[in-house]
């Protein structure tokens, strides 16, 4: 038997390897379809279609920018990673790499736009939501969850920017605060008092405006 | 909103041929920083080496003598405590710029460089790097020579006993040239040959002593431009 046989049944078997991991990626964790990725870019698309639909909320939630656009970024962020997947650190979660480069894009996006990225946005969130952001908060018996509700709402879209975002992240994307600090590249401490802030905020926003 | 975004996209991967960079391109992005990093508290340790030495030498003996505030003051070695700060910052940038920088308090990263360039200044001015640095400086790099000939210029002038200078000519009976900061030439005579430190043409000196006439300085006392005769015996022993 000549070598190219052996050869050739070892490129057979990995084929046959690669077609299961495939058929399985939907049960893979996303470091693990990453791993995929690197031997078959179509494998690619599973990871794609996990975030596409987050990430288009996340920003949707994020900032005022319009649904094309919103595309455009995701993209654009999609090559970006595939791009870099090697220089994917595994100590860390795929979706923090992923939410990292959105608000890298997101960011960059207002600045050749030179548009103002603390402008209000208009969006809704689920009533659970707004709970858990009342939940932490002391006044939470004072007043009527349902106004607060209301309140809340208006007065995160007037949030600045910096603060809107955390507070998304950890309310409405439920991320941990070591995840939120690897997004945003900031240490676990200056999240928490990010947090802080932004709640005195958007609780002095609606004294403020009487909303 | 569908996955037709994540389809398309994958099309535009396969129709543009994009391919992942290699993993070596990254490796090689963070070995890049952390080199700087690396350099920079090097460097930032060669600058608090001449500071032990300045202040050692040069600013803390001020504190000893009467009405010598200002001079110790003056000889505050502000360069090299402002380098030493650019060198920190810039370490402190390219700690920032690893991929796990970011999960490290400001503060944290600024006090750590610090410790290392103290630590690595401390060995580097215990085998006497100091001196050299300083020197190679002082011959080599003009705006800071001119800030150290306007330090002697001002030590010179606060007093009209005083002269500082460098040594340009020796003669046979022990006189010598010396041009000041100011580029002023004087001939300088000693009153007592127990006074005086070895020196060599080149060598920065300050001394103590009278005018004798426009242009004639008698040295009552000459010490080397840093220290106090008798403080660094290894560069200006008191003649006994």
């Amino acid at each position: 038997m000549s070598p190219s046989f052996f050869i050739e049944i070892i490129f057979c078997l990995k084929r046959i390897i690669n077609n299961m991991a495939e058929k399985d990626a939907k049960s893979l964790s996303d470091e693990q379809i990453v791993e995929l990725v690197l031997q078959n870019e179509d494998n690619f698309l599973y990871l794609m279609e996990r975030y596409e639909k987050k990430l288009f909320w996340y920003t949707k939630k994020l900032s005022n920018i319009p649904n094309e656009d919103i595309e455009d970024i995701i993209q654009t962020v999609f090559i970006k990673v595939y791009r870099n997947l090697n220089s994917f650190d595994q100590s860390l979660k795929f979706s923090s790499w992923i939410y990292r480069i959105m608000h890298n894009e997101v960011i960059s996006f207002y600045r050749k736009n030179k548009k103002i990225i603390n402008s209000t946005v208009d969006f809704e969130i689920e009533e659970t939501v707004l709970d858990n952001i009342i939940y932490d908060h002391d006044i939470e018996r004072e007043i009527d969850q349902k106004k607060l509700q209301k309140n809340i709402l208006q007065a995160l879209a007037k949030l600045d920017f910096k603060y809107r975002e955390v507070i998304i992240l950890k309310y409405l994307e439920e991320k941990s605060y070591e995840e939120i600090a690897d997004i945003l590249k900031k240490p676990v401490n200056t999240i928490g008092t990010l947090i802080n802030r932004a709640k005195k905020q958007l609780f002095k926003i609606i004294d403020k405006n009487n909303i | 909103m569908t996955n037709e975004l994540s389809s398309k996209t994958l099309e535009k991967i396969k129709k543009e041929k994009i391919e992942p960079t290699a993993r070596w391109q990254f490796l090689m992005k963070e070995y890049v920083v952390w080199v700087l990093f690396a350099l920079s508290v090097i460097v930032g340790g060669l600058a608090m080496a001449v500071i032990f030495f300045l202040m050692k030498v040069g600013a803390l003996p001020f504190l000893k003598e009467q009405n010598s505030f200002l001079d110790f003051i003056s000889f505050i070695p502000y360069f090299w405590f402002v380098l030493l700060a650019i060198f920190v910052f810039i370490a402190y940038l390219n700690f920032k710029y690893t991929q796990k920088g970011y999960k490290y308090n400001t503060y944290l990263i600024i006090i750590i460089s610090m410790i290392i360039s103290v630590l690595f200044g401390g060995v580097i001015y215990a085998v006497k790097g100091g001196e050299v640095i300083e020197s190679l400086a002082y011959k080599n790099f003009h705006p800071y020579r001119k800030i150290m000939d306007m330090k002697g210029d001002r030590w010179s002038r606060r007093f009209q006993d005083r002269l500082s200078g460098i040594v340009k000519e020796k003669y046979e009976n022990g006189e010598f040239d010396l041009e000041t900061f100011e580029k002023q030439m004087w001939l300088i005579k000693m009153m007592s040959e127990k006074t005086h430190c070895p020196f060599e043409i080149g060598s920065r000196l300050r001394m103590t002593g009278k005018v004798l006439e426009p242009g004639v300085f008698e040295a009552e006392a000459i010490m080397p431009w840093f220290g106090r005769p008798g403080e660094r015996p290894e560069r200006c022993p008191m003649m006994k």
